[in-house]
């Protein structure tokens, strides 16, 4: 299962943050940390576990700890309309 | 430092030019003097550059000097997002309707120019249209919710002589339609078929969009840096600096560029303004070697001074521009828009035919035509 940038959204990186702007969106989301790291790598679509592995490098965790906060955060960035799954992957 | 809010500006700006010397060891600001720099840097819409310095290590600033830096530059680059996403809803518009555009400025220099496209903010989208498609463009944008607060000077006008029109659009923002990259004298000199032909490609949230290419782009980065304002704008130098610290023009292909389109005098202008603004001496780059026998002619000279003289006018752009149709026809037809312009023109610009023909007299009184 991978993971993609929503077309049509605009983006900048502040420092260690990502703020971006969907199509519809009435405000900007500006993304933190684990978030930012997580939009930067989706410069191309990933998998779960591809995901895991770059933010527990990046954070100096290990990779059990970053799956469930991961997850969540997938799944808000999903609701909000920013990341989705790569078309053909089951969801 | 400090040397003081405008000397700190200038030295970040320089510093951050891509392929310029380090220049010694960082240096630091208080939260006072980052913050005079800061609502200095606002004025010009460079920003993105001190936060650029602070994160390559260049420049120290307290901790919460930080926190309040990449607060601001965020709410820049919110702003620069919003008229991002109008930029693609409106190319999406004119495209649909079979009209080109090429992305001008802002958002293709910062994503085509900077390292990370957030050091580059702007306050406005700037479009090319040609300009048999220019009257369509605006009608159709009307209907998108964009307003044109000025007319032209006579119906025809933008197409002839125009450099474009600024409309007003939803939320505010500002779009510039261009049918040439600069108003009256030198604009003749352009090659309007060729500059379609000089496009390249970058990418918006996964769209494609068109901008000038590389040479283009530089050759327009002189034209606003040299004519764009009567004071220097420091961040249209800095666009410049970019482009010419990058150094990925041709430069054999520029100066040929440079000389087809008679640019020579306010390519030497715009240069001569980055060495006295911001320091950057570039005698020894191929674009100033070509220039080093170069003398402006008073063709040139006159047309200059139009643009950025304290005592510059409509008039006096109008009159510096004659010498740069070779048709009568074309000259007779300018001078007839310039003296006789429509009611609605002047509406827009509240005067009155009577205040419009003093105003020209004013400015000819000036001196502006010796």
């Amino acid at each position: 299962m991978s993971w993609q940038r929503v077309p049509g959204i605009v983006w900048r990186r502040s420092g260690n943050r990502v703020a971006l702007l969907t199509e519809a969106g009435a405000e900007v989301i500006v993304l933190d940390h684990v978030g930012a790291v997580v939009w930067m790598s989706l410069s191309a679509p990933r998998t779960r576990s591809e995901l895991v592995e770059e933010v527990a490098t990046r954070f100096r965790a290990a990779p059990e700890e970053v799956v469930e906060p991961l997850e969540g955060l997938l799944q808000e960035l999903e609701g909000r309309g920013v990341v989705g799954l790569a078309k053909g992957d089951p969801a | 430092m400090s040397g003081g809010a405008e000397a700190d500006l200038r030295a970040v700006l320089s510093t951050t030019v891509p392929g310029k010397p380090p220049s010694g060891r960082p240096v630091s600001l208080d939260d006072p003097q980052l913050r005079a720099v800061v609502r200095l840097a606002d004025r010009y819409r460079v920003t993105g550059y001190i936060q650029q310095a602070v994160e390559t290590g260049w420049l120290e600033v307290s901790t919460e000097g930080a926190v309040w830096l990449a607060d601001h530059h965020v709410d820049w680059c919110s702003s620069v997002l919003a008229l991002e996403r109008e930029l693609l809803r409106v190319a999406k518009i004119l495209q649909d309707a079979s009209i080109e555009v090429v992305v001008l400025k802002g958002s293709a220099a910062a994503h085509l120019h900077h390292p990370d496209p957030g050091y580059r903010l702007f306050g406005d989208n700037d479009l090319l249209v040609r300009g048999e498609d220019l009257e369509r463009a605006i009608a159709l944008l009307r209907s998108a919710g964009y307003q044109r607060p000025r007319q032209p000077a006579r119906p025809d006008f933008d197409r002839r002589f125009g450099k474009g029109a600024t409309l007003r659009g939803p939320e505010a923002l500002e779009l510039d339609l261009h049918r040439n990259l600069v108003f009256g004298s030198f604009g003749f000199l352009i090659d309007l078929d060729e500059l379609w032909s000089r496009t390249t490609e970058f990418n918006l949230g996964g769209r494609r969009l068109r901008a000038l290419d590389v040479e283009a782009r530089l050759l327009h980065g002189c034209y606003h840096a040299a004519l764009g304002d009567p004071e220097p704008h420091l961040g249209s130098l800095r666009d410049l600096a970019e482009q010419l610290g990058r150094g990925d023009h041709d430069p054999v292909e520029m100066r040929s560029l440079m000389q087809r389109w008679g640019a020579a005098s306010v390519v030497q202008r715009a240069l001569d303004l980055l060495k006295v603004e911001l320091s950057l001496d570039l005698a020894s780059s191929s674009l100033a070697e070509g220039l080093a026998a170069h003398q402006p002619s008073r063709r040139d000279r006159r047309a200059i001074a139009s643009y950025v003289s304290p005592r510059r006018s409509y008039t006096a752009k109008i009159l510096a521009t004659l010498p740069f149709l070779p048709r009568l026809r074309d000259r007779g037809a300018l001078l007839v828009a310039a003296a006789l312009p429509s009611k609605e023109f002047r509406r827009s610009r509240r005067t009155s035919g009577l205040g419009w023909w003093r105003r020209g007299l004013r400015s000819l009184r000036k001196g502006l035509l010796r």
